[in-house]
């Protein structure tokens, strides 16, 4: 038996685009118990509820996060919407949909490329980001931004999208599929990829819902939980929604997972495209949030289950508001994947369950 | 169509009930979701959120930042995370937390950011030392930068490492 030694990964790491810090207790190479630690880029956006009204607040939503950026905005605005009785228009419900789609095509684009870094394969990694940008193309056409897209409002939507620039988006969405299928066909058939991701960071179904994990990282250990499923918003209008699921719980089937769900947020653009009601994009609204009503509600992020909770003081600023994002939920499974494996191997673990540590902090 | 979740279960509890409360949602085979903080009169009111997929349920009490409340995070070992941040942002008190950071969780300017009245944020703003060691911690925050420690006395993020086992 050899000598246990501690060795700190991160803050700063290669792998990690943010800081997270890791005690690995390490004995012969191998891990035997890591002790996480985050907490160096907490901002208090929470408590800016109290500095900005319940309308300017959804800008603070969006710079949470540069890749969940969106799905902040949407999840923010379902809560207070439910907070103040508010029915969206159908019209905005379905392109809040697809730009959310979007934006799991882009963020899952982004990660593939990380991991592909992270195991050394350079052009492929260039291949996802040059395919990536694609996306963001689309985002800077229907709204003028990029990363923080100010789309998405209280109420419904800032902007329409003409059908015929919907039908354009279809037509660019196609010629991706086929480039990105030569691009998943290397995730998963690639012998050098294969070595390095399948057995590693193995999670079970049984530890991964004992862990509570969310998201990709949990339907890649056979949970078979998308909040995307429970047909909240226009994903009510879809004809039949599945997750995505794996069942062999390694790093590989998390890069499987998450490549599949890339070409799932295509057909389910597609099929709102086709099904797009005509109509309003926004729903005025009156008064604010009544004193004492409290609001949960759930989004699935391209990372996982978020949860937002809201509670109103019959005023214009909200008395509380609560994100709990799918990354904080995921730590506790990340560790355990961590525990026995190799050391060489702690990077490319970490990554596989695509931690977003802004978000976590906020 | 529906925008978000319904019906909306709020369950009002006694702090003293959590313990059990949680348990039977374990047993059962619910997920825990969150664990939210609202900072109140009479203390910090608590949110505890648990799912079996579609149906979401919370457990909602009120507790004092003086008063601790026994960790569930040997039931659902991500707790801790929400745990240590619940301490740190508004003060209040946990037991048997399976890791335990000790009010260093996050690195706050001020004592409990998020609950002015609690026990550490009041010791702060009256410059008299904290009963709870975690908040005495935080409370010398806003001091001037410390100089380097003298020889053979440790820096204290050394001793906070130690502490987590490390």
């Amino acid at each position: 038996m050899g000598t246990k030694t501690v060795i700190p990964f991160g803050p700063q790491h290669p792998v990690l685009p943010e800081p997270m810090h890791l005690d690995l207790v390490i004995e012969d190479e191998k891990v035997i118990e890591a002790i996480p630690q985050i907490g160096f880029i907490h901002r208090g956006l929470e408590k800016l509820v109290s500095k900005k009204d319940f309308m300017q607040f959804v800008l603070v939503t969006e710079r949470i996060c540069g890749i969940c950026s969106f799905g902040h905005s949407l999840g923010y605005s379902e809560t207070v919407e439910a907070l103040m009785g508010i029915e969206v228009p159908p019209r905005a419900e379905y392109l809040r949909v697809i730009w959310h789609e979007l934006s799991r095509m882009h963020s899952h684009m982004l990660w593939l490329g990380l991991l592909a870094d992270g195991f050394g394969y350079e052009n492929l990694f260039m291949q996802c980001w040059r395919l990536r940008e694609d996306v963001l193309d689309i985002f800077e056409a229907t709204t003028g931004g990029r990363v923080i897209l100010t789309a998405c409002n209280v109420g419904g939507v800032e902007q329409d999208i003409e059908n015929n620039e919907l039908a354009g988006i279809v037509v660019t969405l196609d010629k991706m599929r086929a480039e990105y299928g030569e691009l998943l066909r290397t995730f998963l058939k690639d012998r050098s990829v294969k070595s390095r991701l399948v057995g590693v960071g193995y999670l079970s179904k049984e530890d991964s819902v004992a862990a509570a994990t969310v998201g990709p990282f949990a339907r890649a250990s056979g949970i078979d939980e998308d909040i995307r499923s429970y047909g909240f918003g226009a994903y009510g209008a879809l004809a039949d929604f599945q997750p995505i699921v794996s069942t062999k719980g390694d790093g590989y089937a998390r890069c499987e997972v998450r490549g599949l769900e890339v070409l799932q947020a295509i057909d389910i653009i597609k099929e709102l495209v086709d099904k797009m009601p005509d109509g309003e994009i926004n729903q005025k609204v009156k008064g604010v949030p009544a004193e004492g009503v409290e609001v949960v509600s759930r989004l699935e992020q391209p990372r996982g289950e978020c949860f937002y909770f809201a509670k109103g003081n019959g005023t214009k600023f909200l008395e509380r508001f609560r994100i709990r994002t799918p990354t904080s939920q995921n730590i506790a499974g990340m560790v355990q994947t961590l525990q026995g494996c190799d050391l060489a191997d702690v990077p490319l673990n970490v990554l596989t369950i695509d931690p977003c540590i802004s978000c976590t902090e906020r | 169509m529906t925008q978000t979740e319904k019906p909306q279960v709020f369950k009002d509890i006694e702090h003293a009930q959590l313990r059990k409360q949680v348990e039977s949602y374990h047993g059962r085979g619910w997920r825990f979701v969150n664990i939210s903080g609202t900072t109140v009169e009479e203390g910090v009111e608590l949110l505890y959120s648990f799912s079996d997929g579609l149906p979401l349920e919370n457990l909602r009490f009120t507790i004092n930042t003086e008063t601790a409340l026994p960790s569930v995070s040997d039931l659902y070992p991500n707790c801790f995370f929400f745990e240590n941040e619940t301490h740190d942002l508004f003060g209040v008190q946990f037991t048997g937390i399976s890791i335990d950071f000790d009010g260093e969780f996050y690195k706050v300017a001020v004592p409990t950011p998020m609950n002015p009245h609690s026990a550490a944020a009041k010791a702060s703003a009256s410059g008299k030392p904290a009963a709870d060691k975690r908040a005495a911690d935080a409370s010398v925050v806003d001091t001037p930068v410390a100089d380097e420690p003298a020889e053979g006395e440790e820096s204290s993020d050394k001793k906070s490492s130690k502490k987590k086992g490390a």
